[in-house]
């Protein structure tokens, strides 16, 4: 009969099993636990930690959203809906450029006068300049989206790494619809895959939803969608379940298919888009919820609008005539994030924290 | 043992073994209730149980508690599995839900120890490599230990501060924002 091993360092491997279980939503706890003792300290100041930190929670949390501060969604800022270190300003002119796509830790900014566009990784501080195209994009009416490109990675932490984005056009004289895929290892724009419209139909610049490697984009008059794929290099148009008045915000679901989010009075309604057991896609429409049960109704105004969608923490950002509101989809819990209302997009801002991680480079506003 | 056939399979459910704490005290237990422990089931696996397993790192108080915990959620395992090819899907959705119900009230119930015996549990989860206590037991002290300060937490599990106060002072100059 051998007795059993001797457990290895047990105090520390206790300890860390507890430091793992801090909340990754709240940056300000894990400092705080650092300064508890050596011990604390230094497990909390291992990149191993870390790494493990970041498996164990598995989804990184939203640390605050992207708006814009000025007009036609020019001038980028960043506002945290959690405690964190001051941010730096980056050292680039943001002000020119329009805020389009936040997503996998990168920003993506457009400047319509060159037509270029900047992918910034504000943890990182790096910043890559796409290579100009041949020929330009229709300047009135595109969007684009970026997303990480390395293969099998679970997106916890990939800054740095290679990416794609995907921007995307509509002709008005044309009617045709275009997308082209730059890719940061080759350097590169792709050959466009297009598709026929029709009149008076074109992509809106609203954030795409990426469900497996497909993307979908809001198109104007809201009663279809456009798909794009990666793997096919090929787009098409799905049906909408709804026209909303206001604009709807797609969304992966938590079960990994297309959602869509409309907002009609004071009601928000959530679409699925299912496999039927012919075969067939079609829309269900999943959840309803009603705002004048969570939000005190004299703070909602006329036309309360969602603005915004974290996936993987299932946060929605609401608009309404007095401020911002965060509402966690799960427990259904309400926070006023910002006085302030004067903007149309938020685009969530989903990154791990942990003490070992340098200052965000990135225009903030602390106090809306 | 148990290589074939059901009979042996049961014989090898009902088999028991005996647990020994630091203070040679004995526990006879299921080997269902004791493979909760990934450290015991090796051992079983290995062949090195008999005459009992000696754990010179847990008292006879928390192996207790330990026992109390594998046994509580070896049979909820053993149900379940045993309900999934007797009722209807409607039906074991609700078998399984008053299962998990109860396992979430018999843990609640669970944790209300003082932090010491808390402390112990956890050491004890992590020395005989038992998930679901280990991960029962830390969230309970990482729950607790949120929006308190250093001091707070220190107080609250008798931690020595042993850094000097030039670190601690720097650490704080340069983290000035967590504290606000």
């Amino acid at each position: 009969m051998a007795p059993p091993p001797p457990p290895p360092e047990l105090i520390d491997d206790a300890v860390a099993e507890i430091l793992l279980r801090l909340p990754p939503d709240e940056p300000a706890g894990l400092v705080r636990a650092s300064l508890v003792c050596k011990l604390w300290r230094r497990l909390l100041a291992d990149p191993a930690f870390s790494r493990r930190y970041r498996e164990f929670h598995r989804t990184p949390p939203l640390l605050g959203y992207l708006r814009s501060s000025g007009h036609g969604e020019y001038m980028p800022c960043f506002v945290p809906t959690t405690a964190l270190p001051c941010p730096q300003q980056p050292n680039f002119n943001y002000n020119n450029w329009l805020l389009i796509d936040c997503r996998h830790g990168r920003i993506l900014l457009y400047r319509t006068d060159k037509n270029s566009l900047l992918v910034w990784d504000p943890l990182s501080g790096r910043q890559w300049r796409l290579r100009d195209r041949k020929f330009p994009f229709c300047p009135n009416f595109n969007t684009a989206t970026v997303l990480c490109a390395a293969d099998g990675c679970n997106h916890l932490d990939c800054h740095g790494g290679p990416f794609l984005v995907v921007f995307v056009d509509s002709d008005d004289m044309s009617e045709v619809t275009r997308a082209w895929v730059y890719s940061s290892v080759d350097d590169a724009w792709s050959e466009p895959a297009s598709v026929q419209v029709g009149i008076d139909s074109y992509v809106l610049r609203a954030r795409a939803a990426l469900v497996g490697d497909e993307m979908y984009f809001v198109l104007a008059l809201g009663a279809r969608i456009l798909k794009y794929e990666l793997g096919k290099n090929c787009l098409a148009l799905i049906d909408s379940p709804h026209v909303y008045q206001q604009l709807p915000v797609l969304m992966p679901t938590a079960d990994g298919l297309l959602g869509l989010i409309g907002t009609e009075g004071s009601s928000i309604h959530f679409w699925s888009r299912k496999v039927n057991p012919n075969g067939v896609a079609v829309w269900v429409q999943t959840r309803v919820i009603e705002l004048e049960k969570l939000i005190p109704s004299d703070n909602l105004c006329s036309q309360p609008r969602v603005i915004g969608f974290a996936e993987g923490v299932g946060v929605i950002f609401l608009r309404t005539d007095v401020g911002i509101f965060t509402i966690e989809l799960k427990s259904e819990r309400v926070r006023k994030v910002s006085k302030c209302a004067d903007f149309y997009k938020a685009l969530p801002f989903m990154s791990f924290y942990t003490p070992d991680c340098g200052r965000l480079l990135i225009p903030a506003r602390l106090t809306e | 043992m148990a290589s074939a056939g059901s009979g042996d399979e049961k014989a090898a459910a009902a088999a028991m073994i005996t647990l020994i704490s630091s203070d040679n005290e004995k526990f006879e237990v299921t080997e269902a209730t004791a493979t909760l422990s990934q450290t015991i089931r090796h051992m079983i696996e290995d062949g090195c149980t008999d005459g009992g397993v000696p754990l010179p790192n847990v008292t006879s108080k928390i192996l207790a508690r330990v026992i109390e915990y594998c046994k509580k959620h070896a049979t909820a395992a053993a149900g379940e599995e045993g309900s999934s090819s007797s009722f209807s899907d409607a039906a074991f959705l609700e078998v399984d839900r008053a299962f998990l119900e109860e396992l979430e009230e018999f843990d609640d119930a669970f944790l209300e120890v003082d932090r010491a015996t808390l402390f112990d549990l956890i050491l004890a989860a992590n020395y005989l490599d038992i998930k679901g206590l280990l991960n029962l037991t830390c969230q309970k002290v990482a729950d607790s230990v949120k929006g308190k300060t250093p001091e707070q937490i220190r107080e609250m599990y008798n931690i020595v501060n042993d850094l000097t106060p030039e670190e601690e002072a720097e650490i704080r100059r340069e983290t000035q924002w967590a504290f606000e």
